[in-house]
């Protein structure tokens, strides 16, 4: 035992020096020096605990010492894997960005080859008609030796002025299909931020309760610890008891 | 070494605590290294003879080791979501662009069954030009003059396509995108749900594990009671 330290009564204990076990024991860590660390990132109650142990470093055990220096090594490896978590999250969300762009690219150029195809085919189309109606037109008029140059001309003319105003049906269809599209666009986007809004809430109300589970499996393993040493302890105390000669002790009844 | 004490210094003598640090901070040893897990096990059996200062400090450092463990689980929840996001993008962008393509295959075919049918008309044309041999029927002018009404007309509708097309595609691109980016996030927003749920699953599973497990030990606080009673009524004799 060390010197007896005169501590008020409350305090009256051992201090680490006095603890027998504790005379040989050898720093694990190089924490004869109290750590360095950007003490104004911490706490307030943090910076001032550092302010009154900083100078008095020296007088902590090399156990305290170890301890409080290996609480600091495992907030700095702490500390580097959030850095390097958002690192990564950066990376990821510049893949994010780079896929979205040429995602968006590739899909914009087939958009538009497919709309050349679109319109090709239209134009492909009407010509196909008309030149299927001369060659009807033609056959018949071959026949019919009375149809005239004239009259064969009056008929393409209609034929044409027939297809401008298909055409004007056409574009008038192009606009309702258009507003159409638009508006089933809307509402499937609509659609799934109504969804996106009712997985965030569902997400929100999970979190909370893995929090309150995992604070209740936290104290549900505290109070498992705190009797498993318990039980422990009664054991060992019921071996002390047990190895007591019974003719050393005296029971006081009542 | 010196042997002074945190005990012996007079300005320390009132200290206060900051934290409620008469017990040790309790959490899973598993998260920690090794070397911590060794001094930790010894210092803990002698915790309550750590001045209040040190307690307080290694309390402290607890805390902000703890709030950066959550800032790690959040940014670890936030890169799964992220990668999952990532990921369900890329799969329905690859879908979106295979459909593209196979439309554009469609169309290919049909413009060639086109092409290839108006060719023949084109012959069955020439075929009639001969027939009228004398010209009769003027076909020769009756199809120039088609051919150019015709590409007149497809003029016409190529500018009314154009129109359509560029309405058309900036209201489809800018839903396409988001809808995009919104199915993938809902995608990652239900695998994170059902994650969320098969942890609540194992956690509540744990838990009552641990109930029935506490309830068992609850023996033993009430015998460290009937001991305590009984040590308080024995007393030693002195060996003879």
């Amino acid at each position: 035992m060390g010197d007896e330290v005169n501590l008020p009564l409350f305090r009256k204990k051992k201090t680490f020096w006095q603890i027998k076990e504790l005379e040989g024991y050898l720093s694990k860590l190089n924490s004869q020096i109290p750590p360095d660390y950007e003490v104004t990132t911490m706490s307030l109650d943090h910076q001032a605990l550092d302010e009154i142990i900083r100078p008095n470093w020296e007088y902590l055990h090399s156990l305290e010492q170890d301890f409080i220096f290996s609480w600091f090594m495992e907030y700095q490896t702490a500390q580097e894997k959030k850095k390097k978590l958002q690192k990564e999250l950066e990376e990821i969300n510049k893949e994010m960005a780079d896929t979205q762009h040429n995602s968006e690219s590739k899909i914009d150029e087939l958009n538009g080859q497919l709309q050349m195809l679109s319109s090709e085919i239209l134009n492909l189309k009407n010509e196909l008609i008309q030149k299927n109606q001369l060659v009807e037109d033609l056959s018949s008029a071959i026949q019919d030796k009375q149809l005239s140059r004239k009259e064969l001309q009056e008929k393409l003319e209609q034929r044409i002025q027939d297809m401008k105003k298909e055409m004007i049906l056409q574009q008038k269809e192009f606009e309702t299909s258009q507003m159409e599209i638009g508006k089933q666009f809307e509402k499937k986007v609509m659609e799934l931020d109504e969804e996106k809004l009712l997985l965030n809430e569902t997400i929100e109300k999970n979190k909370e309760q893995i929090s309150k589970l995992e604070k209740e499996n936290m104290e549900l393993k505290k109070k498992h610890h705190l009797l498993t040493n318990f039980r422990e302890k009664i054991i060992k105390l019921q071996s002390i008891i047990s190895e007591i000669p019974p003719e050393l002790l005296t029971r006081e009844d009542g | 070494m010196s042997n002074q004490s945190l005990w012996k210094i007079k300005e320390l003598e009132n200290y206060e605590r900051k934290f409620e640090s008469e017990l040790p901070p309790y959490y899973d040893f598993e998260q920690v290294s090794g070397t911590h897990q060794e001094i930790e096990a010894t210092i803990l059996e002698y915790w309550e003879y750590l001045h209040p200062v040190i307690q307080d400090f290694v309390t402290s450092w607890f805390h902000s080791w703890t709030q950066v463990k959550k800032d790690i689980e959040n940014l670890e929840n936030e890169k799964e979501q992220r990668l999952s996001m990532l990921q369900n993008y890329k799969d329905n962008s690859k879908t979106k662009i295979q459909n593209l393509e196979s439309k554009i295959n469609i169309k290919q075919s049909e413009s060639n069954i086109l092409k290839q049918k108006l060719q023949q008309k084109e012959e069955k044309i020439k075929e009639l030009e001969e027939i009228d041999g004398e010209n009769r029927l003027g076909i020769t002018e009756l199809r120039a003059e088609l051919e150019k009404q015709l590409a007149e007309l497809n003029l016409k509708l190529a500018e009314m396509q154009k129109k359509f097309e560029e309405t058309q595609s900036q209201v489809t691109r800018a839903f396409e995108n988001r809808i995009m980016l919104f199915e993938s996030e809902v995608t990652s927003l239900k695998d994170q749900i059902a994650k969320q749920e098969e942890k609540i699953l194992q956690l509540q599973t744990e838990n009552t594990q641990l109930k029935t497990q506490t309830n068992k030990l609850k023996i033993f606080e009430e015998k460290i009671a009937e001991i305590m009673d009984l040590i308080t009524t024995i007393s030693f004799k002195e060996p003879e």
